[in-house]
């Protein structure tokens, strides 16, 4: 074949390309969600329409009806109403919104392959006829036509609406800050809703004419989408044009490098990169260029609200505290303990859990404390077990063989410089831009280490030994441990102290944190270092637990679905991580295989209640009880205040005419219908003494409301000395003590 | 020229077509506070970003002491001793007010990895301290443990500053921190600028308050259109005709300190300045002045 | 704009039916009112059950110190804040429940204190969206009003300087022709010129029938300009009057310097 008309055939993958390309653009600027879910979406509708037209036989255009203007649209509208709006109502960031995304695409992957399986099918029926036009020499099909058709249709009327409609402003309006778009009367859930509908439908339609192409399986069409990012990221995130060009261009050039042959290992990158040209495009690209034009202003990048704990107490804890500490700490270990006493299979189930744990725990270091989202983490932890094996194996470099236990640490800390090289792009970059390239990280080195007979065939995972002795089933959980023992060390290290503080700096306003000395490149790369390192562990561990290695514990999506159990289980917690380790485990082992990726799925798209994750929703809840309880017992200060104030009004006392001196006035405390505080007392005077400045009404209402609480907290008040009376005025005045006083015993809440 | 002297020498930034700073030179000695005032868009922010790092200039230099810092990083110049607060307020919101202090009070040295490795405790109790001292000159004890995302915007702005205060700054930037603050808190704010000048600090204060700016500076600089149009003595620059066309309001001076009135007479640039001044209903007295 | 187009300039007649007055005589007719309305965030309350009759075609001033709950009153108001008890009626309509759209498409606006445009959007485009939402899609009188704007309009808003955002803000007010005027923070980052300029503004839009709110910590020209004046503080209404009244009480000493 010549090359033009391998060009020509490559126009198919790329009009293939670009239109999946035009989906993720068109959901990102009409809702600012980078979706990850886009592939996920593509792939279910795909499936419903194949359903409908092989099982049910229904004809093929009201199949294609059904699936692109009911499904589709209908996806869209109920993924805003239930998931994205209570989200932009809060103003969650845009890193929690692509967890968001996260949680769709684990569930509808879950979904895909809950009912229809995980095997492929090559019968998805095509919309367009199988007939094929001859330009030149070449055969072309008909298909790949009409789509590059559809391309140019779509680019010229979506940029028309977006850039020169009402509609496409609104749109952007409400994209970049909802609360101002209601302000301004624009409709904001309804530009929304249509704003899904449409990028659903997007998503829906790169499903339906992708799948005749290539045989249908819920992950390949997913991992197509994402690997068609490399468009969008060309395309900087918003020119649609760029996209397609792009698009047509690295397929073009993908079908170009087929044409040649090398040999030797030059020769196998070859053809590793002659398969994988869109995924090495993205890492390349998001070196390149150098901003995307993302959306929202600017704090896209912070982490924000879910993982909003602050620094731990830098003064000393009260001794209850350090109590409760301690105790939480003993029944914790007492927990990861028990597993020692299972049957010896289910032992081995566990030993997933302190591996799992520990990657999280490096997740924890990244996202929660210093504010660096991930979506590579698979990448690491491969390389921890690759790099651990291969030392046991006297297979790396050909240096000798190395007891599997000091291979596991060497290993792990050979990681570490790749997460130093590789959290370079992140000291200049952060939220989306950062999740890609971590994500485009993970996936080249899936591609091109893991997937690679040459690097990963032929490994052997002997047991470990230790002095001499091989390690039994319960010393190998117990060395797990140990291992998830000197993460958490490690994790404890970076989040107290100097460090600690500084990293939570950095994540909460980086500039701010520049702007007081804090060295955030150094901190960001020390963070990236680390956490690798804590990941390469975490993966050796994980092979050794499952005695095998294999690609696909460490395959890119692997990276996303961790990432989302570690936010939903709250970033910035230590225990958190193991729980969701444990959880994820548990629930593998006692349900069907993939039920906790539908588990994670389902609460990552809970987020929209649950800001935070469940550990920020558990310590809210319990926050919650405490206040509640206390509240009972402790009357509020508002509720009694505000009865003060109303009666003085009824009463009369135009606020302006202050009462005179030694004014006397029946409390609030009788009023009824005051709700919230706690049964009527009796009456209150307040009998100021003789010659004491007239107080401004402020001062009287003040006067009133302390002493009616000072009367229900037990108290008797003989007289008020006017000077106290003043410093209390004075002090609220200032304004700076929060917009509500503390009262003793009620929980000051801490978080925004 | 004293170590801690902060100079600009023509400064140039440009954005696309607009240079929003234009060949600026500035001095902002020690122990003096250095105003810049000028109206909205005159690059005053854009000069704040040239001088602490956050933007490079496309020509010119910034000199702190003798030393060339021109394309230092910001934490770097902020180890230097050169220290900015932003117009808006950039504290660490999960933290409590005593932890964003003390992430300053800690941060002048780097050593990461002494901290990683345990050998820190040196210097700790001495940074809590800063940060008690901070506290209380500033009358902030009261909020002390309260988380920063949930203070009012006075108390931001407050926090702010004495988390700048807390890297012990040799030179200080203030981009607008009086903005939002009630008269009192203005009151307490522009009497503690003043004791810090005169402790050493070199300051530069930039904000509308006009009452606030020609009452606590010794030198103030005027810019409009990226340029330094005005520089000298306080009387001096407020008096010059340029500078009472362009950003005071003509007539007697508004603030929200004193009782002086504004005059509302009309000038171009604003909004309809083609309608007539509009009556509130009937005169009103007000306690502290005559309006209109 | 389906409600009323009580417009820049339109002379509106709408009668508050309970015909309530407020207690000044001479004041005109109450359309807007808040009675005993509370709200908060989260678990903290900041308004605490305040009672507003709000003068239509005047302007009210609402002052008070830091952390008195001003911002918050006036988010209430546009309904970006739920109500927890009380109510809110305008025009002898309940719209305690409504939407923020709706009460924005019956007139009710508010310029907030911080985020006040859309930053990724273009100044032309920001002034275009609420032009268009108003039923006048036509931009000039903002670019007249302010000519710094029509050097700018391709300029991302976000990358303005604070007060030439905050002129932005004030521009589309004036395009959306609203019934309600309400300001958080007029003053803030303004120069002093540009300020004093938009308050005298503030008060022709006043009287050619707009009701105006004003929340500001420039007390005196809030003062001067007003027709009513609330002092709020923490949560409560300490004052309501004319601003003569509150010359005459120490209140203002009290609450507001
Ligand atoms: N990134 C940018 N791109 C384009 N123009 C910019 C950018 N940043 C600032 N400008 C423009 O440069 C000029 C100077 O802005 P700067 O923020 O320095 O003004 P300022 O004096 O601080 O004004 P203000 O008192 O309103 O804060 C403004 O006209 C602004 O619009
Ligand atoms: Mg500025």
């Amino acid at each position: 074949m010549t090359s033009i008309n391998l060009a020509l055939t490559a126009i198919s993958l790329g009009a293939i390309a670009a239109l999946s390309g035009i989906g993720v653009l068109v959901t990102y600027r009409t809702n600012g969600v980078l979706n990850f879910a886009q592939g996920g979406i593509a792939t279910l509708v795909a499936y419903v329409f194949r359903e409908m037209v092989v099982e049910w036989g229904l004809p093929i255009w009201l199949a294609a009806v059904l699936a692109l203007a009911v499904l589709s649209p209908g996806i869209g509208l109920l993924l805003e109403r239930l998931v994205f709006r209570p989200l932009a109502r809060r103003r969650a960031s845009a890193a929690e919104s692509l967890v968001a995304s996260l949680g769709v695409l684990v569930l509808t992957l879950g979904m895909t392959a809950g009912i229809w399986g995980l095997g492929s099918r090559g019968d998805a029926p095509s919309i367009f006829p199988a007939d094929t036009v001859k330009i030149g020499d070449t055969r072309v099909g008909v298909d790949a036509l009409a789509e590059l058709a559809m391309v140019a249709v779509f680019c010229i009327v979506l940029g028309i609406l977006g850039a020169k409609t009402k509609f496409g402003r609104q749109v952007r309006a409400v994209v970049d800050d909802r609360q101002l778009a209601e302000l301004s009367g624009v409709p904001a859930d309804k530009v929304a809703a249509a704003g899904w509908a449409l990028g659903t439908t997007m998503a829906g339609l790169t499903g339906i004419l992708l799948a005749p192409q290539f045989r249908l399986t819920p992950y390949g069409l997913t991992l197509l989408v994402l690997e068609t990012f490399a468009v969008v990221v060309a395309a900087r995130l918003a020119s649609l044009p760029v996209a397609v060009l792009t698009a047509l261009g690295i397929a073009v050039a993908q079908s170009e490098l087929k044409q040649v042959t090398l040999d030797g290992d030059a020769g196998t990158v070859l053809t590793v990169l002659q398969s994988n040209l869109f995924i090495v495009m993205l890492l390349v690209l998001l070196l390149v260029v150098p901003r995307l034009r993302e959306l929202g202003n600017g704090d896209s990048g912070s982490t924000g609200s879910f993982s909003s704990r602050g620094a731990p107490p830098s003064g000393p804890v009260s001794r209850d505290e350090a109590r409760r500490d301690v105790l939480g700490k003993l029944g914790g270990a007492a927990l990861l303990m028990a597993p020692m006493t299972f049957a010896p299979a289910d032992l081995r189930s566990a030993f997933m859990v302190p591996a799992l744990a520990l990657i999280f725990l490096s997740l924890v270091i990244l996202t929660g404390y210093s504010g660096q989202l991930s979506l590579g983490v698979a990448g690491y932890a491969g390389l921890g077990s690759l790099f651990t094996l291969k030392l046991a194996n006297g297979d790396l470099f050909g240096l000798p063989a190395v007891p599997g236990i000091w291979a596991m640490f060497i290993g792990a800390i050979m990681v570490a410089p790749i997460g130093l090289i590789t959290g370079w792009p992140a000291i200049r970059r952060r939220g989306l831009v950062l999740a890609l390239t971590t994500f485009a990280v993970g996936a080249v080195v899936s591609r091109f280490v893991f997937e690679q007979p040459d690097f990963a065939s032929g490994l052997y995972v002997d047991p470990l030994e230790l002095f001499g002795a091989e390690l039994g089933d319960k010393a190998f959980y117990l060395f797990e441990l140990f291992c998830l023992g000197l993460g958490l060390l490690v994790v404890r290290s970076l989040h107290h102290g100097r460090i600690g503080r500084a990293l939570l700096a950095v994540r909460d306003h980086s500039e701010g944190a520049a702007a007081v000395g804090v060295d955030v490149r150094s901190l960001k790369l020390l963070a990236f270092t680390i956490s690798s390192a804590v990941a390469g562990l975490g993966g050796a561990l994980l092979t050794f637990s499952a005695s095998s290695f294999s690609t696909d514990d460490f395959a890119p999506m692997q990276s996303l679905l961790w990432f989302t159990a570690v936010v939903v289980f709250g970033a910035d917690s230590a225990a958190g991580a193991i729980i969701a380790a444990g959880f994820i485990v548990a629930i593998d082992v006692l349900a069907p295989a993939g039920s906790s990726i539908l588990a994670v799925g389902i609460l990552a798209l809970s987020l929209g209640w649950l800001p935070g994750g469940l550990a920020s929703a558990v310590r809210g809840g319990i926050a919650w009880v405490a206040r509640v309880l206390a509240d009972e017992f402790v009357p509020s200060a508002h509720t009694t205040h505000a009865a003060a104030n109303r009666l003085a009004r009824a009463g009369g006392a135009v606020p302006g005419m202050a009462g005179a001196a030694g004014a006397t006035r029946h409390g609030a405390a009788g009023s009824s219908g005051t709700s919230g505080s706690g049964g009527s007392g009796g009456g209150i005077r307040i009998v100021l003494p003789a010659g004491a400045p007239r107080p401004t009404p402020l001062g009287e209402t003040l006067l009133v409301a302390v002493a009616n609480h000072t009367a229900r907290s037990g108290l008797t008040l003989e007289m008020l000395p006017s000077a106290r009376a003043g410093e209390a005025d004075s002090a609220e005045r200032q304004g700076l003590a929060g917009p509500r006083p503390h009262l003793p015993g009620v929980p000051v809440e801490r978080g925004a | 020229m004293s170590r801690n002297d902060l100079s600009a020498r023509g400064l140039v930034r440009r954005y696309g077509g607009l240079t929003a700073v234009e060949d600026v030179n500035m001095d902002v000695p020690s122990g003096q506070i250095t105003g810049l005032i000028g109206p909205n868009g005159a690059g005053k922010s854009t000069l704040f970003s040239l001088l602490t790092g956050v933007e490079q200039p496309d020509e010119g230099k910034v000199l702190l002491g003798q030393r060339n810092i021109t394309r230092m990083s910001p934490d770097a110049r902020s180890r230097r001793g050169l220290v900015q607060t932003f117009q808006v307020p950039s504290l660490f919101p999960s933290l409590t007010v005593a932890d964003n202090l003390l992430v300053a009070a800690e941060n002048r040295r780097r050593d990461y990895a002494g901290d990683l490795l345990g050998f820190r405790a040196r210097g700790r109790s001495g940074a809590l301290q800063i940060v008690d001292d901070v506290l209380a000159s500033l009358r902030l004890e009261d909020i002390r443990e309260s988380i920063a995302g949930t203070l009012p915007t006075g108390a931001l702005r407050l926090v702010e500053f004495a988390r700048a205060l807390c890297a012990r700054p040799d030179v200080l930037l203030l981009d607008e921190p009086a903005s939002g603050l009630d008269a009192a808190e203005t009151e307490r704010f522009s009497a503690l600028v003043r004791r810090i000048a005169d402790d050493g600090v070199a300051i530069l204060l930039v904000d509308h308050d006009v009452d606030l700016v020609f009452k606590v500076v010794d030198r103030v600089y005027a810019m409009v259109g990226g340029r330094v149009v005005a520089e000298g003595a306080p009387a001096a620059v407020r008096a010059d005709p340029t500078v009472r066309s362009v950003y005071l309001a003509q007539g007697p001076l508004t603030s929200k300190n004193t009782g002086a009135s504004p005059a509302g007479g009309p000038s171009g640039g604003g909004p309809p300045a083609d309608s007539p001044p509009t009556g509130g209903p009937p005169a009103v007295a007000v306690s502290s002045g005559e309006l209109r | 704009m389906t409600a009323n187009p009580a417009a820049i300039g339109d002379t509106h007649l709408a009668v508050d039916p309970n015909g309530a007055p407020t207690a000044e005589a001479g004041l005109p007719a109450v359309e807007l009112r808040l009675e005993n309305a509370r709200a908060g965030y989260r678990t903290i309350e900041v308004l605490h059950g305040i009672d507003m009759a709000i003068p239509s075609g005047a302007v009210t001033a609402l002052l008070g110190a830091n952390g008195a709950g001003k911002s918050t009153t006036l988010r209430t108001i546009a309904g970006l804040i739920p109500l927890r008890g009380g109510s809110l009626t305008w025009r002898g309509e309940q719209i305690t429940k409504m939407t923020t759209t709706n009460r924005a498409k019956r007139g009710l606006m508010l310029v907030p204190d911080e985020r006040a445009v859309f930053a990724t959007l273009s100044v032309r485009d920001n002034l275009q969206i609420i032009a268009e939402a108003s039923g006048h899609p036509d931009i000039t009188p903002a670019l007249e009003a302010f000519p710094r704007l029509q050097e700018r309009l391709s300029q991302r808003a976000g990358s303005m300087s604070g007060g030439e955002r905050r002129m932005l803000a004030l521009a589309r007010a004036l395009l959306a022709r609203p019934s309600v005027l309400m300001v958080d923070e007029l003053s803030l980052g303004l120069s002093p010129k540009v300020a004093s300029e938009l308050f005298a503004w503030l008060g022709t839009v006043a009287d050619a029938g707009t009701t105006v709110i004003l929340a500001d910590q420039y007390t005196e020209e809030a003062l001067a300009l007003a027709d009513m004046v609330y002092v709020l503080h923490r949560g409560e209404i300490t004052f309501a009057g004319t601003p003569a009244e509150l010359g005459a009480s120490e209140l203002l000493a009290a609450s507001a310097s």
